[in-house]
């Protein structure tokens, strides 16, 4: 069991302030974790180390919050909102909790705006999703699950997975199911799996309802293929795309294209901002 | 990020991989790739978990005799020897869970 900050406020002042030390001297590289001595991501800049195991060790905090802090302020594109992420991130945990099992009441929450985002989910995927978030349930409540449970719960979900169209929400709702069967104190990248694969089920649902079909996709797949190999003579420009081209000869194809893009950054966008308000809950909870 | 994944060139891919007996998971990376960042944890999980697999990474940009001799043409690309033979590859980003099922599958065979 880890205990936050070493039950001592310290910790966490002395970690904040090497990340805002290394940020004001311009050391922030976002990204996984890393750290090389002189810049490092979000995490590398509060232990200065680029192991998980120093991380838990410094701060009292588990893996899993490291490796989902990295990706989540990835995603963010100002300094300033990634310095101001790791502040409240770790200001939200209450020196001494243990936010060990934090991970699992993070997924159960993730689960359910993942169905809840999902139009039609199918019995399949909803019976996985069930004995997924079961186990998560028990797991946040401090009770043991055995790696065997886990292990069976993936195996049945990954089989539902594999029975669905790809590319569809209930596809990606499933991949997202399948991902989360793993104990997030045993599986550092878990957690951060399964926000990933939220986004991918949000994104895939409102392409979806935006009309976006498969043959729509195959077509554009198709007339991208033929932009490269007729009028760029199978050569890649350094100025003019397949897209450009796209825009030239199939102009409605390259709008479809356009709207499809603002989908997916409006998504993500969406769901980042959620998953660190669902983050900075559940650690302010523990 | 973890002292079991090694970082391979030009210069010593024959050694770490072609000539490495066992499992070797090859990643190919690339630091502008965004999906190659999103499988860094994934695989740092992964190492943690196969002490029988080797993993070894590629950066792309680096190491461009490497990529044509491997006939590497997307990123991230995960590709899986077995006594420095490859026996299958992976496109794309990977969940743990998948990941785990190709490494195991190969690990049983």
């Amino acid at each position: 069991m880890n205990t936050a900050f070493h039950n001592d406020a310290n910790v966490r002042d002395l970690a904040l302030k090497r990340l805002r030390t290394h940020i004001a001297a311009g050391r922030l590289v976002p990204g996984p974790l890393q750290w090389n001595g002189e810049q490092g991501s979000l995490v590398g800049c509060l232990v200065e180390s680029d192991e998980l195991i120093v991380w838990q060790a410094k701060l009292g905090l588990p893996q899993w919050l490291a490796v989902t802090l990295d990706a989540l302020s990835a995603n963010l594109h100002e300094t300033a909102e990634m310095e101001q992420f790791g502040v409240d991130c770790l200001q939200a945990i209450r020196v001494g909790a243990d936010v060990d099992a934090t991970g699992s009441a993070l997924v159960v929450q993730v689960l359910d705006a993942a169905a809840q985002a999902t139009a039609s989910v199918p019995a399949g995927v909803a019976d996985s999703l069930a004995a997924v978030r079961a186990l998560h349930v028990r797991a946040a409540a401090r009770q043991a699950v055995a790696p065997a449970e886990w292990r069976a719960a993936r195996k049945a979900a990954t089989q539902v997975t594999d029975t669905l169209e790809e590319e569809t929400p209930a596809h990606d709702l499933s991949a997202c199911v399948e991902s989360a069967a793993w104990d997030p104190q045993r599986a550092s990248s878990s957690v951060n799996d399964v926000l990933r694969l939220w986004q991918n089920t949000c994104r895939a649902q409102a392409t979806h309802d935006a009309g976006w079909t498969r043959e729509i996709d195959t077509r554009i797949r198709t007339r991208l293929q033929e932009m490269f190999d007729v009028h760029m003579g199978g050569v890649q420009g350094d100025t003019i795309t397949v897209f450009d081209m796209l825009a030239k000869y199939h102009p409605e194809d390259h709008d479809l294209v356009l709207g499809r893009n603002k989908i997916d950054s409006d998504v993500a966008v969406q769901l980042n901002a959620r998953a660190k308000a669902l983050l900075l809950s559940a650690l302010g909870a523990a | 990020m973890s002292n079991a994944i090694l970082h391979a060139t030009d210069a010593t891919f024959d050694t770490d991989v072609l000539k490495a007996q066992g499992l070797v998971l090859v990643d190919f990376w690339a630091e502008w790739c965004g999906p190659c960042k999103a499988l860094a944890p994934v695989l740092a999980d992964i190492a943690q978990e196969y002490d029988e697999l080797r993993i070894v990474k590629v950066d792309a940009d680096q190491n461009e005799a490497t990529m044509q001799q491997q006939s590497v043409r997307g990123l991230p690309s995960l590709v899986l020897y077995r006594d420095g033979v490859e026996v299958e590859r992976l496109l794309g980003v990977a969940t743990k869970t998948r990941l785990s099922a190709f490494v195991e599958k190969h690990l049983e065979a």
